[in-house]
């Protein structure tokens, strides 16, 4: 059951840019077990999407992948050439973009795309790729697929075109499907539909789901285990009820009470203060000291490496052994007395 | 479970009707389509058209090597035998030709010079700016593009005049060995000569294009799905970027006639008794104050309508087929 399909280990990506070195990736490990679905969490620039770009080997000119290795299937991704890689994208490992609207090719029918794709791994005839073409896109979820094969992406909703896109990406049945922010700009009802596809894909082919978001609600309903990224690193890692029920480092409890809570007493959320800090010149010691409710002196001089708090669960924070000790629903309930002190 | 609605109909009218659609309001353009539609019959059909052979001397009442007003009678004898007979519409030249005849097989020619130059010159500087445009800041784009450099400053005319003076005028043979002798015609040199002046314009506008094409999110999608680079780009980038680098080429029409003209005016061009615009007018050069205004005057007309139509032609493809681009700056 938990065959460790692809070990991310040490990736670190940097961008030179004017200002300065931008660590967008910094020591990032992780490991993608077989048919499981693994959230990656974190705010807008905390390297989740060039964690899945490094892993695919698409970083292009502009980023430097320093260290680290991705081992999928035996081999180390990163040392493959091009052309290898070419062969591996789509085939055993496919991605899922954000933008539905914007990642398919506007002067090209929705149905020709994704034959191409299927002709250009697989040996099918014209005629077989293209039944297949329609066969995917049922089973996906377009109704009508046979005239609408020969649609262009304008004459689709967001949601179908989303729904062509994980057509494609499933076509030659990939081992691993990396769906960064896949439903960020659809609409909430269609949402819910798009992640019931993709659990009725993962049972089917037996994908495992790296499932790219800064959503928690999406993480609450979807993920089996969560990493959650704070400017290029993992700070907190776990299965999702440590995640949701106890969490060890202050910014997995900062984002979880940002998030608004149907029954709980308190009125107003909780934000986290300050900003992310610019990439190029991160602060010194803990990148989350200046933001940190219950930062210490020790923390702005002290780097903490990511260190196991229970079996399953790992926290980069020099008092998440201090947490530990503390019922978990603790924190929530100073923060509604705060909230309500407030009022 | 619903599934979201089908919406979105097809749309009603597709791409080319939609084009055709902006194009025929604009009457400027129609005229220019009109006048190109024109001057291309008159070319392909030249043979019917034109009523005497474009080299025949005919006599006329003043001569042989006369030019004669237009409507004047000419007449062509052998021997003392009348060959034909008939009216020289347009005049004559300084040789006695037609005029007329001449203007349609030169039309020919020149048309010929041009089109080659334009269709060459965009498909290598379509496929070098994508090219460069594709693998931005790569060495290959530094060598596509630096070379573009060094001939892109140059006024066209000059260059292509330099450029002729280093491979010479009229028919070649050249020794080479892998393919023996290989005789190079003076018409392929002044299009090869011209298209190496025309491709870095293309390619600048290609790479542009380009750029901001591959900027495009689906570049990416189809890299994480596993289709090549090259791929990618003669397909989709290529494709999709192409629009300006077309409208650019119908403007380019009417300076690369301007260019084989002024070639063929300086004697470097089409070199006689092969009809030419540039070489009529140049011929002509010396009646100008003696009054046969004819002789200069419709050729210098043909070029000016060549090029007028272009220049129309090029800016309604524009508006109808770039709606961001608006030329009346409104």
């Amino acid at each position: 059951m938990t065959d460790t399909i692809l070990h991310v280990d040490d990736l670190t990506t940097h961008f030179e840019t004017e200002q300065g070195t931008v660590k967008a990736v910094d020591g990032v490990s992780f490991e993608l077990n077989a048919g499981e679905t693994l959230g990656v969490v974190g705010e807008s620039g905390s390297g989740k999407s060039v964690t899945a770009m490094t892993m695919m080997g698409l970083i292009g000119s502009a980023g430097n992948v320093k260290r680290g290795s991705v081992r999928f299937g035996g081999e180390d991704l990163l040392e493959k050439p091009e052309s290898e890689l070419q062969k591996i994208r789509g085939t055993r490992i496919a991605m899922v973009f954000q933008d539905p609207m914007t990642s398919l090719n506007p002067t090209q029918t929705i149905g020709k795309q994704i034959t191409r794709v299927i002709r250009t791994h697989q040996d099918h005839s014209k005629a077989e790729a293209k039944a297949k073409t329609v066969d995917l896109m049922e089973q996906v979820g377009i109704p009508e697929a046979e005239s609408r094969v020969d649609n262009y992406p304008h004459q689709f909703s967001g949601g179908m075109r989303q729904r062509a896109l994980i057509a494609m990406a499933i076509s030659c049945e990939p081992d691993v499907l990396i769906a960064d922010e896949p439903t960020t700009a659809l609409d909430v009802t269609i949402e819910s539909q798009i992640f019931d596809l993709l659990d009725d894909l993962q049972e089917e082919y037996d994908m495992s789901i790296l499932l790219i978001t800064h959503d928690l609600g999406v993480v609450a309903g979807t993920c089996d285990r969560v990493n959650v990224m704070y400017a290029g690193r993992i700070v907190e890692k776990g299965s999702r009820e440590e995640i949701f029920t106890d969490p060890r480092h202050p910014y997995t409890r900062g984002l979880l009470r940002s998030i608004p809570q149907l029954r709980s007493a308190a009125t107003r959320l909780m934000p986290i203060e300050g900003d992310v800090p610019n990439p190029a010149s991160l602060p010194s010691g803990c990148s989350f000291n200046p933001r940190c409710p219950h930062a210490e002196a020790e923390c702005s001089q002290y780097d903490p490496e990511l260190r196991s708090v229970t079996q399953s669960q790992e926290a980069a924070c020099l008092l998440a052994e201090g947490y530990g000790g503390t019922p978990a629903t603790e924190e929530p309930e100073a923060a509604a007395r705060t909230g309500g002190g407030d009022r | 479970m619903s599934t979201e609605s089908n919406d979105s109909a097809p749309a009603k009218r597709s791409q080319i009707q939609q084009f055709w659609h902006q194009f025929k309001h604009n009457h400027l353009s129609m005229a220019g389509g009109v006048i190109i539609a024109v001057v291309i019959l008159l070319a392909v059909f030249a043979p019917v058209i034109a009523p005497y052979s474009p080299t025949t001397q005919f006599d006329t009442p003043e001569g042989k090597y006369h030019p004669v007003e237009p409507g004047t009678e000419i007449v062509l004898t052998n021997d003392g035998e009348v060959v034909e007979r008939g009216t020289a519409y347009l005049g004559t030249d300084h040789l006695g030709r037609d005029l007329l005849s001449r203007i349609v097989f030169g039309l020919r020619t020149t048309l010929t010079i041009a089109l080659s130059v334009v269709v060459m010159a965009l498909v290598i500087g379509t496929v070098l700016g994508g090219l460069a445009g594709y693998f931005r800041d790569s060495w290959l784009d530094e060598l596509i593009m630096r070379v573009m450099d060094v001939i892109f400053p140059f006024p066209s005319l000059i260059l292509a005049i330099a450029l002729l003076g280093a491979v010479g005028i009229g028919k070649t043979e050249y020794t080479t060995a892998l393919f023996g002798t290989v005789t190079v015609p003076g018409l392929a040199k002044i299009v090869l000569v011209v298209t190496i002046v025309y491709i870095p314009r293309f390619a600048r506008v290609m790479r542009g294009a380009t750029v901001r094409e591959v900027e495009e999110d689906y570049v990416d999608a189809l890299r994480s799905i596993g289709i090549s680079d090259i791929n990618i780009l003669m397909r989709d980038v290529m494709v999709n970027s192409i629009q300006p680098v077309v409208i650019q080429g119908t403007l380019y029409m009417g300076t690369a006639v301007l260019i084989s003209a002024g070639l063929s005016f300086l004697g470097l061009g089409v070199q006689p008794p092969k009809p030419g615009l540039g070489v009529m007018l140049s011929n002509a050069r010396g009646y100008i104050y003696s009054g046969e205004w004819w002789f200069a005057t419709f050729p210098g007309l043909m070029i000016v309508f060549i090029i007028l139509g272009f220049n129309l032609l090029g800016d309604g493809l524009r508006d109808a087929l770039d709606p961001k681009y608006d030329s009346r700056g409104e």
